[in-house]
């Protein structure tokens, strides 16, 4: 990215690996999200900032593209019906929303009951939504940026190898007043990260 | 106990995977195709467009008959004990490494259970990436026409046991030929009979509740046309249950269910 293109920046935030963050992003303004080192993981939730029962949907979203991958000009659609953002940018591509986030709980039926105490998505989620006075029954399916997952045509379904590489990025741009969710994916238990959490950044602007 | 190290990690997962993705074991045997009189609970036909709602008991067996071939029926699940555990599609495909959800998979709860097994299946084809309809689905595809959405549904199913618009999640719809092409476009390949049906093993006491409205996907445009009927039965499970014993991740899942039901006040 060069400078120009950020002179509109009102924030401009580094996520640790493993961490979650939440924060507003008014309509029109525009969500860069930074794989600052490839191959990680960025699973996202939105919400209307002022009603937060509206909420991102995926199946929806899918549905009215007729197409299984969220990409550039994915209208990202809430659970009413409502286009909360558009996907402006996108210099990877593979973006899942079928797979969901990980969880200490589903990791013990995937990869073993050891893997129970291993910090995971829905954690950071929880812990995210908290301040703004949700809990678990307002987490839905979310989407996966840079989270390469295919569906094949005779339904097999897997997490493979990640796409981006370092600084590729997603933008979106709101088309509502919106609480912007994240959980920087801790997993290592498949390669969504590359084995290997890495930190992303989370940039958002007037323009774009 | 030392860290794995990034290798040891992926070599797991890829020993996962191959397990995972390779055909389950054994052979499911199916429900049967005639019901025994004497184990019926209850009986219903729901009308083209409308939803249905039910508590059912851990062992109980509901049936879904396409009568016609032309339905396709969505459906939401919680604990009875605790509808803060639903039903999570992604969960579902995702650790049973396939969107093709049929006979002898499970649905998942968000909390490493299983809420339901399929223990019969003559449908074959059922979706958990595209949901069901919405208002803006049907706007979509009737124009300014009303007809009955699932959305609505499910918000009114939900209601009447006391629950509110934060409890519904993604569905799953039954009936629902729904496959992606190499490029990942969703294609509606349809394969649906009149006659088939599918049948849920309730897993733990459940509130379900299900909506008889076309699919989104679904070609046709001519709005909800087509009734399905609903039996309620018992049918014990059989010694070696197929649906459990299958896959390392329906043993796990069942592991996590024997679990929670020792708990006091559980289902």
């Amino acid at each position: 990215m060069n400078a120009r293109d950020l002179a509109d920046r009102v924030e401009d935030h580094v996520i640790p690996a493993r961490a979650p963050w939440s924060g507003l992003v008014r309509r029109g303004q525009t969500i860069r999200i930074e794989d600052s080192h490839g191959q990680q993981a960025v699973d996202t939730l939105f919400y209307n900032a002022h009603d937060h029962n509206e909420r991102y949907d995926a199946q929806a979203t899918l549905a009215a593209q007729g197409h299984a991958y969220v990409e550039k000009g994915t209208p990202v659609l809430s659970n009413r019906g409502n286009v909360m953002a558009v996907m402006i940018a996108d210099t990877s591509g593979a973006h899942d929303t079928s797979a969901g986030a990980c969880s200490c709980e589903a990791n013990t039926v995937r990869f073993g009951h050891h893997t129970r105490y291993m910090h995971a998505c829905r954690e950071n989620f929880l812990l995210a939504l908290a301040p703004h006075g949700m809990d678990k029954r307002d987490i839905v399916s979310n989407i996966n940026f840079f989270m390469n997952v295919p569906v094949l045509p005779n339904g097999d379904l897997a997490i493979v190898d990640g796409l981006s590489k370092p600084g590729d990025y997603v933008e979106l741009r709101a088309a509502m007043d919106l609480l912007c969710v994240i959980s920087n994916c801790p997993q290592v238990n498949n390669p969504c990260n590359g084995f290997n959490p890495t930190p992303i950044r989370v940039i958002i602007r007037d323009g774009g | 106990m030392q860290e794995p190290t990034p290798e040891e990690y992926r070599r797991r997962y890829e020993a996962l995977k191959a397990q995972g993705q390779a055909a389950p074991s054994g052979t499911f045997m199916p429900t049967p195709e005639i019901i025994p009189e004497a184990g019926v609970v209850a009986r219903e036909t729901v009308p083209p467009g409308w939803y249905w709602s039910r508590r059912l008991a851990r062992g109980e067996t509901l049936r879904i008959v396409n009568d016609t071939g032309r339905a396709s029926v969505s459906v939401l699940l919680w604990n009875a004990r605790d509808i803060s555990e639903r039903f999570n599609p992604a969960d579902t495909v995702k650790v049973q490494w396939t969107a093709r959800v049929g006979g002898g998979r499970l649905l998942l709860s968000d909390m490493g259970r299983a809420l339901a097994a399929i223990t019969g299946d003559t449908g074959g084809f059922h979706d958990c990436l595209a949901g069901g309809s919405t208002p803006g689905s049907n706007v979509r595809k009737y124009g300014g026409a009303f007809h009955r959405n699932s959305h609505d549904n499910f918000l009114l199913a939900a209601a009447k046991h006391g629950m509110t618009p934060r409890d519904i999640g993604p569905c799953i719809s039954f009936f629902a030929p729904v496959v992606t092409d190499q490029a990942g476009k969703l294609l509606w390949q349809d394969t649906r009979r009149p006659g088939q049906h599918v049948d849920l093993r309730a897993e733990m006491d459940l509130i379900i509740a299900l909506s008889n409205c076309p699919h989104p996907l679904d070609p046709e445009t001519i709005g909800p046309d087509a009734p399905v009927s609903l039996v309620l039965w018992q049918h014990p499970a059989a010694p070696e249950d197929w649906c459990r014993t299958a896959t390392a991740e329906a043993r796990r899942a069942f592991e996590n269910n024997d679990a929670y039901r020792a708990q006091a006040g559980a289902a």
